[in-house]
């Protein structure tokens, strides 16, 4: 262990690390798995009352509501008006009940009368651009968002190609599909004072607006996240959930809590917009991607939607490309884990294996000769190597669609920048008299291991072990820290608590270099033991010579103890059952940079679960609407399916260490993006039916086939 | 407020069942009956559980017949070593209901009751040729479990009646049976798709073929075409297209949330054809 010196911190090289970059299971893991962790949903409070929402069944209406049944039923004790006059979503929220049970809010919403003046409404793309069309925005039901390249020198490029491939390819709505839903419980008993539980990757963003609503100063709205149930960028404010629950508790002068159902939770909790990317893409003799015409729609409701720009990630010769939004009279699309990236990484993903096709050329070959970037071409070797692809038959050319099974290999690529934001958060280390450590930032653990090196950076700096660092967090009064989003977390946290960490082990030696009389130079902090001088000291004894208030350090944000920009490559193997048009993912492999792997355990984690939430879009997820009745159809687990244990396959989740920088970086956002390309691609290289559209259900696989057999070409 | 009875005896549960003014329901697992009441927004006035029915709670054989009680779950199917030998069809089909959890609460009988299209046991009941023990305040009968779907969610029980018990015929030696449910994903998933087939071979030939599907259509049913294709045939170039031509053209499936009219029809001739290419192959799922 390095003697304390003032130079500021620095993080070790990775095999000097004790804790960091190594697995560390996550610290509330135990909580969690025997249901003692305490998430929103299960506050329990004195004098407690249960909200439901009432939305509005149809997609586009003039609404008028008359909460005097409701408040006649047995225990229904507040209900509010939310909205009146015209509705512009499925499932809009129109007002609220709170009750004492579940049952009796139940009931009391569906005794809010409504009086529905039902309005013409657009809940798809067709309906959208129709002629006569009801106007879903002021500035219509299509906006241009944006053009760059020069279509004339894409035009010349692609007259001049060897091969031109043009196709459209589409992707559903997805819903983030939260385990836990959106909402908080709001404790409010009057006065100017209260406490928000919420379900929120924002903990220090959502006070202002609850004290709007309370209509109380914000500093004196606490906020708690202890333990949080997914938001995959679907909770970044204190939302519709959140403030009709401030209505009902500052109606009543009770807490409320109002976490919403499934079917509320389909309706307004957001998603992944659609999008439908028509490309024309050319390839020249050598293999180089010489042009691409791209126009992209995006599909987000009443919100714009994202597409990410073009061409995503390979080096294109000339490129002209357009996006525009097309609004419907649905729920505004969100941030949703790497917004935009997947829909683009499909089509373009796509559009690559359809011109190394064209051409003739290996897949992996191909790819790494557009890719700019080198680490690109070693990971892309490492995932080929690792799922088979050196001695898979079909490299150049998919396999012949014979007999009733058939085995293909996909492939895709991805980015993501991940760096932190400056000054965004701080972080506190107290060391006690009687030894105890606490690290302290008011950061919430979405699920994503924060928690976790919150504890594990301090550890190995004190040289103690994990369990001997407590980590508090999801709490605004706790040191500052920005939402969880975008992959922003660890490059804005990890910093901070290094610093935190480094200003405890200096200040601590310090202190015990006055108080034994030795040198600062020869304290060192390592396996639970302090050395100075010629002493050894245990870490309790070090302890106790610290004064009754112990020792408390203050970290700030350090820029050179983060990084940004990461990358993957991703491969998929599938089984496509030729007569049934089911396809099974039998394997998938991921390598990942992120620079310095805090916790190679929560990494890998990540890997996996991103590869699954993929697996999941590729084959099962589509929102749908009816557009005969407008009405939700999916807004059940039945109906909206998301991969289930038996459709996950072998996963290989592979830190890539060839990444040589040394600091952290964010990463969970890139290991969702090449995995929907990756399953479409290898279902072509099994039996040549190219999947432009999805999720990529047996009907379609079935179709193609059949298309495939009659020789023609599906689009 | 829901009124509930637990009767121990099976003339207890009639009684209460016969009563009017109760207006009683019949509960067993009640995995069926609570998501389509809250759904529904419904409060049944009384309900009476099956479920400590001894009557209703065994699985035995009685001569040539595995005699179950209507009120065994599907978790208690699975596991049990009658059915695992002699009804490996059905055993398959318990372990396809739902998950775990749902299995170790819903029953066949109640499965049956229910009378869903997508009713992952009813095929099996059907290829098997079970029989029913049907009991009601004014008295027992048995019928033909052919004769029990009338139509979308209607069934031949009257007013007041159970299924007591559910007789399966111990298939003969040399007898294969197979079930092949397709869902959109592989649990937890209602059908698209559910078929069972039960046949034997003879010397060269097929006989005692039993063919039937659910979901596609308004009740589950035999495949009668296909089954005549396949009864008395010997395997020849040609016959499993026949019977999967003949499966596709009678059934009448529809477009819903869950699939499309033209994959049901497709995928229940291709399963069919399958199995009965397999029919003649070594690995047939076979009893003994
Ligand atoms: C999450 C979930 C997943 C499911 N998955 C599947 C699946 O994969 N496949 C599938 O087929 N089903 C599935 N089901 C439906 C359900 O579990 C089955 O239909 C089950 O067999 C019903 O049995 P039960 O004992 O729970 O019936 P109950 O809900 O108790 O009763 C259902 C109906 O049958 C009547 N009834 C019950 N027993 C008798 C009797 N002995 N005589 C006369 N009437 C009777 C009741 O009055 C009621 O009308 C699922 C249900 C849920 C909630």
């Amino acid at each position: 262990m390095a003697s304390p010196r003032r130079d500021g911190p620095v993080w070790k090289p990775r095999a000097e690390n004790q804790l960091l970059a190594h697995d560390l299971p996550r610290v509330d893991g135990p909580l969690k798995v025997s249901g003692r962790a305490r998430y929103s949903h299960d506050v329990r409070l004195p004098g407690m009352l249960y909200g439901r929402l009432v939305c509005c069944p149809v997609p586009c209406a003039e609404v008028a509501v008359d909460l005097a049944g409701a408040l006649k039923l047995p225990g229904v004790e507040a209900a509010v008006v939310v909205h009146e006059g015209t509705t512009r979503t499925v499932g809009q929220v129109v007002a609220a009940v709170a009750a004492r049970t579940v049952e009796e809010a139940e009931d009391g919403a569906r005794a809010v009368r409504l009086s529905i003046e039902e309005l013409p409404w657009a809940v798809d793309r067709e309906q959208a651009l129709a002629p006569q069309a009801p106007a879903v925005t002021r500035r219509g039901n299509r906006r241009e968002r944006g053009e760059d390249g020069d279509a004339e020198a894409v035009a010349r490029a692609l007259a001049e190609s060897h091969a031109v491939v043009e196709a459209t390819y589409s992707l559903p709505v997805q819903h983030h599909v939260c385990l836990e839903t959106h909402g908080c419980v709001c404790d409010y008993r009057g006065g100017d004072e209260a406490t928000i539980y919420a379900s929120t990757q924002a903990t220090f963003g959502i006070a202002r607006d609850a004290a709007r609503v309370l209509d109380i100063p914000a500093r004196n709205v606490r906020t708690i996240v202890h333990h949080m149930g997914g938001g995959f960028g679907s909770k970044f404010s204190l939302d519709i959930h959140g403030r009709v629950a401030c209505m009902l508790s500052k109606e009543c002068s009770r807490p409320v809590h109002l976490l919403v159902d499934r079917s509320t939770e389909f309706h307004t909790g957001g998603n992944r917009s659609g999008s439908r990317q028509h490309l024309r893409g050319g390839v020249s003799a050598e293999g180089e991607l010489t042009a691409l015409e791209a126009e992209a729609e995006m599909f987000g409701g009443v919100g714009g939607g994202a597409v990410a720009r073009m061409p995503y990630i390979y080096s294109v010769g000339r490129v002209h490309a357009r996006r525009a939004s097309v609004h419907t009279h649905t729920d505004s699309s969100r941030a949703m884990r790497a917004p935009g990236h997947p829909q683009a990484s499909f089509a373009m993903e796509s559009l690559v294996d359809e011109l190394a096709t064209a051409g003739g050329f290996d897949q992996v070959e191909f790819r790494k000769r557009n890719l700019a970037d080198p680490v690109y071409h070693r990971q892309l070797d490492r995932v080929a190597l690792e799922i088979g692809w050196p001695g898979h038959p079909h490299r150049s050319a998919p396999g012949d669609a014979e007999g009733i099974e058939a085995v293909g290999i996909g492939f895709g690529v991805s980015v993501w920048g991940g760096g932190g934001s400056a000054d965004a958060c701080e972080c506190e280390v107290r060391i006690e008299r009687d030894g105890g450590v606490t690290s302290s930032m008011g950061s919430q653990d979405l699920g994503t291991g924060v928690r976790t090196y919150l504890a594990a950076i301090v550890a190995e700096e004190l040289g103690l072990e994990l369990s001997a660092v407590e980590a508090r967090l999801g709490d605004n009064r706790l040191p500052k820290a920005n939402a969880s989003g975008g992959s922003v977390t660890t490059g804005s946290a990890a910093p901070a608590i290094k610093d935190a960490a480094h200003e405890a082990r200096v200040a601590f030696a310090e202190h015990l270099a006055e108080v034994l009389g030795v040198d600062t130079g020869s304290v060192t902090f390592d396996g639970g033991v302090v050395r100075a001088g010629k002493e050894t000291l245990s870490w309790s004894a070090a302890c106790e010579t610290l004064p009754d208030e112990g020792l408390r350090a203050r970290g700030v944000w350090r820029e050179h103890l983060q990084a940004s920009g990461v990358h993957g490559a991703q491969a998929a193997r599938v089984r496509v059952d030729l007569e049934t048009g089911r396809v099974r993912v039998e394997k998938m492999v991921c390598v990942q940079d992120q620079g310095l792997p805090l916790n190679r355990l929560a990494l890998r984690s990540q890997i996996n679960g991103g590869m699954i939430q993929a697996l999941s879009y590729a084959l099962l997820e589509e929102r749908l609407i009816d557009p005969d009745l407008g009405l939700l159809l999916s807004d059940n687990l039945e109906d909206y399916k998301i991969a289930g244990s038996l459709e996950i396959p072998e996963l290989v989740a592979i830190i890539d260490d060839d990444d040589e920088r040394a600091a952290p970086i964010g990463m969970a956002e890139a290991v969702v993006i090449p995995g929907a390309a990756a399953i479409a691609n290898a279902i072509h290289n099994a039996c040549g039916v190219r999947l432009r559209h999805l999720p990529l259900t047996p009907t379609k696989v079935l179709e193609g086939l059949a298309a495939r057999a009659r020789g023609e070409e599906v689009r | 407020m829901t009124r509930a009875f637990r009767p121990r005896s099976l003339d207890e549960a009639l009684a209460l069942l016969a009563d009017g003014e109760l207006a009683a329901r019949a509960i067993a697992g009640c995995t069926d009956v609570l998501a389509s009441d809250a759904a529904a927004g419904r409060v049944p006035p009384a309900v009476v559980d099956l479920s400590r029915l001894a009557e209703l709670r065994d699985i035995r054989t009685a001569g040539e017949e595995i005699d179950i009680g209507a009120a065994v779950t599907f978790a208690e199917l699975r596991a049990d070593r009658l059915v695992r030998r002699h009804l490996p069809a059905l055993a398959e089909a318990a372990a396809t209901i739902g998950a775990w959890q749902i299995q170790n609460r819903a029953t066949l009988g109640g499965n049956a009751a229910n009378a869903s299209p997508a009713g992952d046991s009813l095929p099996v009941l059907l290829a098997l040729g079970a029989r029913l023990d049907l009991a009601s305040a004014a008295g027992a009968r048995s019928l033909a479990y052919d004769d029990f779907h009338l139509d979308y969610r209607r069934t031949a029980l009257g007013p007041g009646e159970l299924i007591v018990r559910l007789r399966l015929p111990v298939p003969p030696p040399g007898s294969v049976q197979r079930f092949e449910k397709v869902g959109t994903r592989s649990a937890s998933a209602i059908s698209k798709v559910v078929v069972a087939f039960a046949a034997r071979r003879r010397g060269a030939c097929i006989e005692g073929v039993r063919l039937a599907a659910g979901s596609v259509g308004p009740v589950p049913r035999r495949l009668e075409a296909a089954e005549a294709v396949l009864e008395g045939a010997t395997p020849a170039t040609g016959l499993a297209e026949a019977a999967a031509a003949a499966a596709a053209a009678e059934v009448r499936p529809i477009d819903d949330v869950r699939s499309t009219a033209a994959y049901r029809r497709w995928v229940l001739g291709r399963l069919v054809r399958r199995w009965v290419l397999d029919l003649t192959g070594p690995d047939a799922l076979s009893t003994d």
